[in-house]
């Protein structure tokens, strides 16, 4: 819809009826004459006649085009930009809101030619340095997309209130004297002058790519609300506009096409606000994509990261595995060679890991393939004795891609035991450091391809790398934790290391008595001399058959109030002697019988003895006892893992011994779940190099046709509130800025009806006289 | 000279006034080339010798042969005179008269078919004061009407000045209308070979002027065109919207004088080409004058042309 800027010089059309009409006078003005020479206008000369009736016509019209196209030249018609609402009257110099989005997803950071990739280390390192040379060889796409931000925020009127939001964070606030944006919202540096210099660490910190990729859904409609809140406290009807500067990477975008509507993510969310805010002039969009025009037909459609729960070693460094499905969309053969999948790790390392045997794969059309490779565990975790996060982003390929190439995939924790160790005292006691060293090399002993490792592995290695979730917390912690409300991993408990449970309060035996009874999980609870004793009850006696009579009264009171049928408990001798009594579940279970066929009424109770010679440790004296407190029925157990611990003291330097210790345990764990690694990881194809088809290549422009997607969805559709305005950041800054401005303030037309307005004079001047020669 | 001697002289005084009639007794008529067996030039007279009568004798004008002077009246009057001779022929020209509804145009003195029957009535009294065998035809369209004798008015050549008042008697009050192309089919040429002039505006098809002319010249006789405008037919002067009513029963047009001009005035030039190219094919002569001439001066025009059968007797022998 054209807009006018002076509406009432409209009125200046209607001169274009003046030659009509001077035309219809002098008409009705003829009179009828006799006339001879009728042959020199009629018969032979008809057509000539006519001619010259349609060159008069002609020249009528001209007349009135010059005359309609002053009028209009007059009037100041442009087209108002898509920023704009045409069907409310917005005035061009009305003062908007417009959310910035910056996409920060992780595909932001691929090297913004699409060759290559920014080495992880040395973009990390060097970050700030970078981030002032925006445009160099070397920048990444969010560089681009931030001199883009910056243009953008350049050509926006100067009363534009302005809100950059990026992918992955909250919004910030850019502003100057002129374009502030107050809100409260929880926002950090991102001003504009710290934009064009990012000279300051917080700005890396807020502009950096981050690990995620885009949630379109959760970005726009976070955009829209801040639209919306906006709207409301401003007061009126202010237009809203969101400028996207994204590149293609989002799988969103393909997938949600409803949100491509606009308004279904407005009635998606359903909010008061969101509904004031469809029901106004609607958002604007201005849609900037950042990225290489080439698409692949090649998608990730689905991505699971799982992680392997034994670490191992790899060139060197412990390593885990990470399996990825990925399915091939459009009719297109793809090696995947050409194309090797990229992660980005916490650390900000861009990985492009492609395993040989996928290197030689290539992909038929639909295929769904699933492959894995190796990460080292390092680079999963943002600092070195951090935890593994969550979700990690994959692209694939890592450049060059342009849609739905980019997933967030959540990592798949193994399904072990997350174990909690109890330490009453607190986890930072020496009790609970020591607890904690040993809970997680247990942990390691469960998993069978690490024993090799373990005689090997220095024991601090593992305890950095903690893949496992293996928490440490107080006595008064321990309910919450239990209930998952506590920090960490620690609402996937599945074993508790409880150390000294005559310690525990009641409140911390019901929730241990409820998480055995709700979630079948274990109890580890090491006893030790001094406290059975203390307790009335006797030094076990391994080799005793009446064990429980020797058991300390408080832990058959535990036993009660748990509700638990059996303990294990023993003894860790130096030597360890695999045919003592206490063992022969151990060696039923590796003699292959079923796990239930074990009489779990009858538990093995032992007490680990100290080295020969070896002093007492603190109030630990004459060996550590262990106890295995089971449920009544281990068949019972789903999910969980039953686990161990054994504390064998901070001078304990017997690693062969432990390694025994862990090997004894590990048979029990194979016990009680002798099925469940097995279930891990399956569903997953993998499609053999023998296989792959004959090497097929196709490549298609899949961005106009996405744009061209976009722009019909956005047409037509006068409540739509979602118009785009692609842009080729290929194209010159004044170009960008143009396109920028005409979002916000359209395009004028005068100039064309001046043009039009002196053609037409100068084709009726030129026809004129043509017809008077 | 007519006037007074013979019925219908009012109507030869309608036509032809006294001081016409004084201008175009003096009109010399030059030989025809026509009349010497359709040769071009002027001196190619055959007709000479005993045949040859004494017309009279004139003074001597600058140009004459002076082997035709007359050397007993230069004896006698000492001064120079030249003797003219007259020769009857067989020779007879027809004059046929267009009054089809075109002819109709104008007011006054110049209404074109008023000013063609004078310089027909001029004709038919030079070639009569000559003694020529004049005759003359009218003709109208089919639903016009040439005098008394309907469409078609005629007089078979002859000597007698019964021609120019039986003419003049056609004339008074004629009325003229309808096309002209149909009647010109019919009307009788004379038996021997002549001048047939054609006095119109020539406002009809060409195809229908060329059969005719096709006709004329393959009976052995020489088409004439004198060919009458109006001047405004030649200017086309409208300056504003005009509607143009055809005489003819053409349809109403409704024209711009000054975005039609142009194009009336190359249709116009186009057809004048067309009808010079008929006459140069049918070798006939061709006069072009507008209403606006007076009728001695297209009668001069006439006379320059060379009247059809009017042959100057050069000398005794008849040589030239």
């Amino acid at each position: 819809m054209i807009r006018f800027q002076h509406t009432w010089l409209l009125g200046g059309v209607v001169l274009a009826l003046v030659p009509v009409i001077l035309h219809l006078l002098a008409r009705s003005r003829s009179v009828s004459r006799p006339w001879a020479a009728m042959m020199y206008l009629v018969g032979e000369g008809s057509r000539n006649h006519r001619l010259g009736v349609w060159h008069q016509r002609t020249l009528l019209v001209l007349r009135c085009t010059s005359v309609t196209a002053i009028a209009l030249f007059v009037a100041g018609p442009a087209i108002p930009g898509a920023g704009l609402d045409a069907s409310s009257g917005t005035d061009p110099t009305d003062a908007g809101l417009t959310v910035l989005c910056v996409d920060n997803s992780a595909s932001m950071a691929a090297s913004a030619d699409g060759r290559g990739q920014p080495d992880g280390a040395t973009d990390t390192a060097v970050g700030v340095e970078k981030l002032g040379g925006v445009g160099s060889a070397t920048s990444t796409r969010f560089e681009l997309a931030r001199d883009v931000a910056v243009r953008v925020l350049a050509a926006m009127p100067t009363n534009e209130q302005v809100l950059i939001l990026p992918a992955v964070g909250e919004a910030s606030r850019a502003g100057t004297a002129a374009i502030e944006w107050e809100t409260d919202k929880p926002a950090v540096a991102f001003q504009l002058s710290e934009l064009q210099l990012a000279n300051t660490e917080e700005d890396v910190a807020a502009g950096k790519p981050t690990l995620v990729a885009t949630d379109v859904d959760a970005w726009l409609a976070r955009a829209r609300q801040l639209l919306a809140e906006r709207a409301v406290a401003v007061g009126g009807r202010p237009p809203c506009r969101i400028v996207l500067v994204t590149d293609w990477q989002a799988s969103g975008w393909m997938r949600r096409k409803a949100l491509l509507s606009g308004r279904e993510a407005v009635a998606a969310s359903g909010s008061a606000l969101d509904r004031g805010l469809a029901n106004s002039r609607g958002v604007r969009v201005l849609w900037m994509p950042v990225g290489t025009p080439v698409a692949t037909d090649v998608s990730l459609v689905d991505g699971r990261a799982s992680l392997d729960p034994s670490p191992r070693q790899f060139g060197g460094k412990t390593q885990a595995m990470i399996t990825f499905s990925v399915t091939l969309q459009n009719n297109a053969t793809v090696p995947l060679s050409d194309w090797p999948v990229t992660f980005r790790a916490a650390s900000g390392a861009a990985r492009a890991n492609t395993p040989a045997a996928v290197r030689l794969i290539s992909l038929r059309p639909g295929a769904r393939v699933t492959f894995g490779f190796k990460v080292p565990l390092d680079e999963l975790t943002a600092a070195p004795g951090q935890d593994v996060p969550d979700v990690i982003a994959v692209s694939l390929p890592p450049d060059g891609m342009s849609v739905g190439n980019e997933l967030t995939v959540p990592i798949v924790r193994p399904d072990r035991p997350t174990i909690a160790i109890v330490v009453p005292d607190g986890p930072d006691t020496p009790v609970g450091k020591s607890a904690g060293i040993a809970a997680r090399y247990v942990a390691a002993a469960l998993m069978p391809q690490t024993m090799a490792d373990v005689g090997r592995t220095q024991p601090a290695k593992l305890s950095l790398v903690d893949p496992f979730g293996v928490v440490t917390v107080g006595a008064r912690e321990l309910p919450g934790a239990l209930r998952g409300a506590g920090r960490g991993s620690a609402g996937r408990i599945a074993a508790v290391v409880v150390l000294g449970p005559c310690e525990l309060g009641d409140i911390a035996r019901d929730a241990l008595r409820r998480f055995v009874a709700e979630r079948g999980g274990v109890i580890i609870v090491p006893a030790d001399t001094l406290a059975a004793q203390a307790s009335g009850g006797q030094t076990i006696n391994v080799f005793g058959e009446d064990w429980q009579e020797l058991m300390p009264g408080r832990y058959t009171q535990l036993t009660r109030v748990a509700g638990l049928r059996g303990i294990v408990g023993g003894r860790l001798l130096s030597a360890v002697d695999s045919e003592m009594p206490c063992f022969s579940f151990l060696r039923a279970a590796q003699a292959g019988q079923s796990a239930t066929g074990l009489n779990w009424e009858f538990s093995a109770v032992w007490q680990l003895e100290p080295r020969p010679g070896a002093q007492p440790m603190g109030t630990v004296e004459g060996g550590l006892p262990l106890g295995l407190i089971w449920p009544a029925d281990p068949r019972g157990l789903t999910g969980n893992v039953a686990a161990l611990a054994v504390w064998p003291g901070e001078e304990c330097g017997n690693w062969a011994e432990k390694g025994s210790f862990a090997l004894m345990m590990q048979g029990l764990v194979r016990m009680v779940l002798p099925v469940q690694q097995q279930a891990e990881g399956s569903g997953l194809e993998t499609v053999q190099p023998e296989s792959a088809p004959p090497d097929e290549f196709n490549l298609s422009p899949l961005e106009p046709a996405i744009i061209a997607r976009l722009g019909r969805s956005g047409s037509g559709d006068a409540d739509s509130a979602w118009s785009i305005v692609p842009m080729d950041l290929a194209s010159p800054t004044n170009e960008l800025s143009s396109a920028v401005r005409g979002f916000y303030t359209g395009v004028p037309l005068w100039p064309w009806c001046l043009f039009a307005a002196f053609v037409a004079l100068a084709a009726e001047m030129v026809l004129a006289a043509w017809l008077a020669r | 000279m007519i006037a007074g001697r013979l019925p219908g002289v009012n109507a030869v005084e309608r036509l032809l006034s006294a001081e016409l009639r004084g201008q175009l007794d003096v009109l010399d008529l030059l030989p025809s080339t026509a009349a010497a067996g359709m040769a071009i030039s002027r001196h190619s007279a055959r007709q000479r010798g005993a045949s040859l009568h004494f017309r009279q004798s004139r003074p001597y004008t600058a140009g004459d042969e002076p082997r035709r002077i007359d050397w007993n009246l230069l004896a006698r009057t000492e001064k120079y005179f030249v003797r003219e001779y007259e020769q009857e022929t067989d020779r007879q020209t027809l004059i046929v008269v267009d009054a089809s509804g075109s002819m109709a145009y104008g007011e006054g003195s110049l209404n074109k078919l008023q000013w063609a029957l004078q310089l027909a009535a001029a004709f038919i009294y030079v070639l009569s004061v000559h003694q020529e065998p004049v005759g003359w035809a009218v003709v109208a369209g089919r639903d016009g009407t040439a005098g008394k004798g309907g469409q078609i008015a005629a007089l078979a050549p002859g000597r007698s000045q019964g021609v120019l008042l039986r003419f003049a008697d056609v004339a008074d009050g004629l009325l003229g209308g309808g096309h002209v192309e149909h009647s010109l089919r019919d009307v009788a040429l004379p038996l021997r070979q002549g001048t047939v002039i054609l006095i119109s505006d020539l406002l009809f098809a060409m195809a229908d002027l060329e059969r005719w002319m096709q006709r004329v010249a393959g009976t052995g006789h020489m088409p004439t065109l004198v060919r009458v405008n109006h001047p405004a037919e030649r200017q086309f002067p409208f300056d504003a919207w005009a509607e143009l009513t055809g005489l003819e029963g053409e349809p109403v047009c409704a024209v711009e004088g000054p975005a039609v001009r142009r194009l009336y005035s190359e249709n116009l030039a186009a057809h004048e080409r067309a009808i010079c190219s008929a006459a140069v094919r049918y070798r006939a002569r061709v006069q072009w004058n507008t209403t606006s001439q007076p009728i001695i001066e297209a009668a001069r025009q006439w006379a320059g042309l060379g009247a059809a059968s009017v042959i100057d007797a050069r000398g005794k022998d008849g040589r030239v």
